[in-house]
């Protein structure tokens, strides 16, 4: 599952891509990359996998809702209906 | 079918209900993610109050962006992490400080010294958690620190130069090689996002 076909700098540019440590250009041109390279595509998809378990390794706390509170979910998907979003993500 | 794998496929399966508008599916999904969110807020963010707002204005954005879930490009998990991360950094680089606070008390130390017993429990990943956990205890020491300060903290690589005293060059040469590295040996432990 690894990817071995990037050359080093490809790797690089993916590690910093997941970390967020992309100036604009940079990151105009990666996204653009993982559009048309498979590989690079594979490789940001692994990397963030292991960026993501990162935050295992945080200490791991309940939130308020899981110590006792009720789940407002339903008050989640309301408020949402009612207001559209703005702004863009990575990995969507 | 490993257990791991099995938690892997049923994110997947509830993101993509979540995306289809299903409540019930967003509760649960909730349930799942959201201690390792909150914790991750409360880490990044340094007070309750304000991981509390941040876990309930990241739902929100998930609840949002779930059409926008591929499961053949993203694991539910990761992409739920990721996401919620972007908001955080969003939310340092807005001017939050606290999160330079904890990170200075708490990056040298073993997390799991510091869990809430019941929030470990709770996990429905448990098991991953203690593979991630072991599997980042391998690296270096420096690459440890770094790769956290870089995940934690918000940080680019040039302020993180400038906090740790380290060339920049060297902050991402190692940020990036850990990160390699961790995503190696995960993978060899079997790791299932």
């Amino acid at each position: 599952m690894q990817t071995t076909t990037l050359d080093q700098s490809q790797r690089e540019q993916a590690a910093d891509y997941v970390l967020n440590q992309l100036d604009d250009a940079e990151l105009a041109a990666i996204e653009q990359g993982i559009k048309t390279d498979a590989m690079l595509r594979l490789a940001v998809q692994e990397l963030s996998d292991a960026a993501a378990a990162i935050a295992y390794t945080s200490r791991q706390v309940l939130p308020p809702a899981l110590a006792g509170l009720k789940v407002q979910t339903a008050e989640i998907t309301e408020k949402v209906a009612s207001k559209p979003d703005s702004g863009t993500d990575n990995l969507e | 079918m490993s257990d791991r794998e099995n938690n892997t496929q049923a994110d997947n399966a509830l993101l993509l209900r979540v995306a289809m508008g299903d409540q019930t599916a967003f509760a649960q999904f909730y349930d799942r993610v959201s201690g390792p969110l909150y914790s991750m807020a409360l880490r990044m963010l340094g007070n309750e109050h304000e991981a509390q707002d941040a876990l309930q204005e990241g739902m929100e954005h998930l609840w949002r962006k779930a059409p926008s879930f591929d499961s053949t490009r993203a694991a539910a998990f990761t992409w739920a992490v990721m996401l919620f991360r972007s908001r955080l950094v969003d939310r340092v680089r807005r001017g939050a400080t606290q999160s330079r606070v904890i990170e200075q008390v708490i990056a040298q130390t073993d997390p799991e010294q510091h869990d809430d017993a019941t929030a470990v429990q709770a996990l429905a990943r448990h098991e991953d958690c203690h593979i991630v956990r072991r599997v980042m205890a391998t690296l270096k020491d420096e690459q440890q620190t770094l790769l956290r300060h870089a995940f934690f903290t918000g940080w680019t690589q040039q302020e993180i130069a400038d906090n740790t005293g380290k060339p920049l060059g060297t902050v991402k040469t190692v940020i990036r090689r850990a990160l390699l590295e961790l995503r190696d040996r995960l993978t060899q432990e079997g790791y299932e996002p």
